[in-house]
C-alpha cells in the first residue's frame, strides 16, 4: 500500500470487540526483525515467521537473548563496564540517526548532575531542584556548558490513609484536614510543584479546572477535633487527651496512628507535611509516630496486613489515558486487582455513605471508560474525582517536574526539542535519530 | 600437623554448613523478595493479579515461606550446590559462577592495589611512630590515622570526588572507562591507562581508609617489642639504633603483621561495596549489593558463601602463617 508520502508501506487494521479509549495505549506490539531472529532457525518458517506458539522456536529465540534487535534508530552492541553501546541502525525508517555510536553509562544515583558537569555523560535527568537551576542559569565553574529542561511528571505525589486500619470516615477526614499539603512546594520543591488537589496527575487532559480542596488545613486543629467527637471519640480536655470510643477495642487509650515515610523526613517532599499533622494533631491529644521504612513500597500491597496506617508515596506513569479502573474500581467481582488503600474492604464493609460514594464512583468509571466522547469523558471524571478524593484514602500533595541536563557544547540544541515541545511523553532526545552533535 | 589440618578442615565444613542455613534463612524471611521487588509496581497499578505474582513465586521457588518450606528450599540449594552448582542468578540472568568470574578481578585489582600501598605507607609509618613515641610526629600520624579508619567511605568518596573530578577535574567521577571516547579495539594501552585513570579515586579511598589501622597496629607491635628485654640488650651489645628497629625489632613485629594480612583475604576478593557503589565500578561489591537489594537469593547465597569459605581459608592460612614465622608456634 502507498501512503501519502509516496514510501509503500503495509498497513495493519486493528478492530477492537467494544469501546475502550485505552485500546491504542495496550497495543504495545513490538516489531522484530524477521531477518534477524530467524538467522540461524533449522525449523520451519512461513511469510509471517513461526507457527505460533513453537516451542522448538521459543528455544532457539533464547540464543538471541543477549543480543535483541527491534525496528528502532539503534542496534545493540555491547554491554561492557558497565555501558551499553548502540550503532546507528541505517536502515531504521524514519532517517539513519545522525549519530552514530550511542552509550549509556551506569552512573550512581544522584551522581547525574556532576557526571554532566564534568563529561562522564553529555545527557542526564537529576532531580528537578532551583539549586541546579540557579547554577546553570548563573554559569561559572563550568556550568556555562549545561542546559536545562523542564517538564511536569506523568504522576503525583500523595499521602495514603489506610481505609482498613482507620475504618471510621470522620477519622480519615480528621487527618486529612491535619495536612498541609503546601508545605511539600514550600519547603521541598518551590517553584518546581504545585499543590494537587485531586487524585490524578493535572498533565492529563480530565484533570478539572482549579479543582477546589476538600480538605482545607486547620492549623488549629478544631475542624479534626470535631470530626474525631463526630466519631465517638472522648477528648479530655484537662490532659488534654483523645481517646477511643467505647467498644473499640483499644477503648480508653489514647488515639495513636503511625504514619510511614520510605525515607528519612528531612529527604521526603512529605517529611515536613508529616511533622507538621504531628504537631498539630498533638494539640488535640492524638499521637503521631513518624517512621522511616525503606521497604515501605514492598508493603503496600499488603498494607493493612503489614500495619501500614498512614503513609506517603507518588504515583507515576498514571497519564496516558484518565481511566481509574485498575486504581479505583472496588467491586472484587469486577476489578480483581488489590488496592494498597483498603477500597475493596470498605465496599463492603463501610458507611452507607462510603459505599454510596464507592457505588457511584464504580459506575461512573465504567461509564467513563465506555466512551471515546473526550468532552463527556472530562465531565465523568470530574465528579469521579470529588468521589475519589473525598473518600480520604488518598490526599493527593504535589505535582511536580523533571528535569534534563544536557551538555550544550556537545549536544546541537536546535536538534532537540526544548520548551514545551518537551512532554511528559516526549523527552529533549525522543527523536534521537534527528539528534546532532556539534 | 596433618591431624591438625584435617580437624580444622572438618570444622571448617561445619561452620560453612552453619553459616550458608544462617544466610539462608536470613535471605528468605526478607519482607520482600525478588518478585514482591519486581512485581510491587504492577501490582498496585493493576498490571498483574495477585494470583499472577503467587504463579512467579512457585516457579522461582519462593511461594513457600513456612519452616519446612525454608528447609526444603535449602536442601535443594546445598544439593545443587555441592554438586557445583550455584544456580542462575535472578538480577542478572547468568549462573552466578559466571557473574562472580566475570566481577571479581576488577575488585581484586582495587583492593590488592590498596593493601600494597596501605603496607607501603602504614609499615613505615607505624615503625616511624614507635620508635618516636609520644613525638610530634607520633601524634601527627596517630591522629590522622583515627581520621582516616573513622570516616565514613562514602563520605570520604564523596569528598575526594568533589575536590579532584569536580573542582578540579584531574580524575573522572564515575565509572571504569570514558564512555564519551570511541578506543579502538587493539588500543590496549590507552584502555588500560584509561581504566587505571578512573581507579585512583577508589584505590585512594580504600587506602586512606586502611592506612591508619595498618599503621595502628604496626605501631602498637613495635612498642611491645621495643620494650623488651632483647632489644635493650641489642642496644647495650651497641648495635646501631637502624639495626635494632628494623633487624631486632620489625622482624618480631612481622609475626602478628603477616597473620594480620592473611586475613584480609576475603575482603581481597569480596569487593568493597560502598565505594564501588559511590563511584559506580563494576566490580563484585557493586553487583553483590544490588544483587542483595532486590532479594536475588542464588546470588546472595553464592557471594556470601564464597566470602565465607574465603574468611575459613584466610583464619586457616593465618594458622599456617603463625608457624611459619615463628618456629616456637607448634600445631597439635
Amino acid at each position: 500500500m502507498e501512503s501519502e508520502d509516496g514510501v509503500e508501506r503495509e498497513f495493519v487494521k486493528v478492530v477492537i470487540n467494544g469501546v475502550d479509549p485505552t485500546a491504542i495505549f495496550k497495543l504495545g506490539v513490538a516489531v522484530a526483525p524477521f531477518h534477524y531472529y530467524t538467522d540461524g532457525y533449522t525449523g520451519t518458517l512461513n511469510d509471517f515467521g513461526v507457527e505460533t506458539g513453537s516451542k522448538e522456536f521459543m528455544d532457539f529465540l533464547k540464543t538471541k537473548n543477549d543480543k535483541p534487535l527491534g525496528a528502532g534508530p539503534y542496534v545493540f552492541q555491547e554491554w561492557k563496564d558497565s555501558v551499553v553501546t548502540y550503532t546507528a541502525n541505517d536502515s531504521f525508517l524514519l532517517g539513519s540517526p545522525k549519530i552514530k555510536t550511542l552509550r549509556y553509562q551506569e552512573i550512581a544515583l544522584g551522581a547525574e548532575l556532576d557526571s554532566t558537569l564534568t563529561g562522564t555523560v553529555h545527557y542526564s535527568d537529576p532531580s528537578a531542584s532551583m539549586t541546579v537551576i540557579n547554577d546553570i542559569t548563573a554559569g561559572g565553574d563550568n556550568y556555562d556548558k549545561l542546559s536545562y529542561t523542564l517538564v511536569d511528571n506523568d504522576g503525583y505525589g500523595y499521602i495514603g490513609v489506610q481505609g482498613q486500619a482507620i475504618p471510621e470516615f470522620e477519622v480519615r477526614k480528621a487527618i486529612a484536614h491535619s495536612l498541609n499539603v503546601q508545605l511539600a512546594v514550600d519547603n521541598y520543591y518551590q517553584e518546581l510543584a504545585s499543590v494537587n488537589y485531586r487524585t490524578m496527575t493535572k498533565i492529563l487532559w480530565a484533570y478539572p479546572d482549579n479543582p477546589e480542596n476538600l480538605y482545607p488545613y486547620d492549623a488549629t486543629g478544631e475542624t479534626s477535633k470535631a470530626l474525631f467527637l463526630e466519631a465517638g471519640y472522648k477528648y479530655d480536655e484537662a490532659n488534654n487527651l483523645m481517646t477511643y470510643p467505647d467498644g473499640h477495642e483499644k477503648a480508653g487509650t489514647q488515639v495513636t496512628f503511625k504514619f510511614t515515610l520510605p525515607s528519612e523526613a528531612k529527604d521526603h517532599p512529605a517529611g515536613s507535611i508529616f511533622i507538621d499533622a504531628q504537631a498539630v494533631l498533638a494539640k488535640i491529644g492524638v499521637k503521631v509516630d513518624i517512621e522511616t521504612d525503606q521497604n515501605l513500597l514492598g508493603k503496600l500491597n499488603t498494607a493493612y496486613d503489614s500495619g501500614v496506617q498512614v503513609w506517603a508515596a507518588a504515583w507515576g506513569s498514571g497519564g496516558v489515558d484518565p481511566d481509574m479502573f485498575q486504581i479505583w474500581h472496588s467491586d472484587p467481582k469486577v476489578n480483581q486487582g488489590s488496592s494498597s488503600t483498603g477500597l475493596y474492604y470498605l465496599f463492603e464493609n463501610g458507611s452507607d455513605e462510603e459505599k454510596a460514594m464507592l457505588s457511584e464512583l464504580n459506575d461512573l468509571i465504567m461509564a467513563g471508560r465506555s466512551t471515546l466522547d473526550t468532552e463527556e469523558r472530562k465531565a465523568i471524571y470530574k465528579r469521579a474525582l470529588e468521589l475519589s478524593t473525598g473518600l480520604s484514602v488518598e490526599i493527593p500533595t504535589y505535582q511536580r517536574k523533571n528535569m534534563y541536563v544536557f551538555n550544550k557544547e556537545v549536544i546541537n540544541t536546535d536538534s532537540i526539542f526544548t520548551g514545551e515541545d518537551v512532554t511528559p511523553f516526549q523527552t529533549p532526545i525522543e527523536y534521537i535519530w534527528n539528534v546532532e552533535l556539534n | 600437623m596433618w591431624k591438625y589440618l584435617l580437624k580444622r578442615i572438618a570444622l571448617a565444613l561445619l561452620i560453612l554448613v552453619g553459616v550458608s542455613v544462617l544466610i539462608y534463612m536470613l535471605t528468605m524471611l526478607m519482607p520482600a523478595d525478588y518478585i514482591d521487588n519486581q512485581t510491587s509496581a504492577a501490582l498496585q497499578s493493576g498490571a498483574m493479579t495477585k494470583d499472577d505474582v503467587q504463579r512467579l513465586k512457585e516457579l522461582y521457588g519462593l511461594a513457600d515461606k513456612s519452616f519446612t518450606g525454608i528447609i526444603k528450599s535449602y536442601t535443594t540449594w546445598l544439593t545443587s550446590t555441592l554438586s557445583g552448582d550455584l544456580g542462575h542468578s535472578f538480577v542478572y540472568g547468568k549462573p552466578v559462577t559466571d557473574v562472580l568470574s566475570e566481577y571479581i578481578w576488577i575488585s581484586f585489582m582495587i583492593a590488592f592495589i590498596s593493601y600494597i600501598l596501605q603496607i607501603l605507607i602504614g609499615i613505615p609509618m607505624g615503625i616511624k611512630a614507635s620508635v618516636n613515641q609520644y613525638s610530634s610526629y607520633d601524634y601527627t600520624v596517630s591522629v590522622f590515622a583515627m581520621m582516616g579508619a573513622s570516616l565514613p567511605s562514602f563520605f570520604l568518596s564523596a569528598l575526594l570526588m568533589n575536590v579532584f573530578a569536580i573542582r578540579l577535574g584531574l580524575f573522572p567521577l564515575q565509572g571504569l572507562t570514558t564512555a564519551t571516547k570511541i578506543f579502538a579495539s587493539n588500543a590496549h594501552f590507552q584502555i588500560f591507562w584509561d581504566k587505571a585513570w578512573h581507579l585512583v579515586l577508589p584505590i585512594s579511598v580504600l587506602t586512606l581508609l586502611g592506612v591508619g589501622s595498618t599503621m595502628k597496629f604496626t605501631r602498637t607491635n613495635m612498642l611491645e617489642v621495643l620494650n623488651s628485654d632483647y632489644i635493650r640488650t641489642a642496644r647495650a651489645k651497641g648495635l646501631s639504633e637502624k639495626v635494632v628497629t628494623y633487624k631486632h625489632a620489625f622482624r618480631n613485629t612481622m609475626i602478628p603483621l603477616v597473620t594480620s594480612l592473611s586475613g584480609m583475604l576475603p575482603s581481597l576478593f569480596g569487593g568493597a561495596m560502598i565505594t564501588e557503589t559511590v563511584f559506580a565500578i563494576p566490580g563484585i561489591g557493586y553487583m553483590a549489593l544490588r544483587a542483595t537489594q532486590q532479594g536475588d537469593i542464588p546470588f546472595i547465597m553464592g557471594y556470601n558463601m564464597f566470602l565465607a569459605i574465603l574468611t575459613v581459608v584466610g583464619m586457616l592460612i593465618s594458622d599456617i602463617m603463625y608457624m611459619v614465622v615463628d618456629p616456637r608456634v607448634k600445631l597439635s
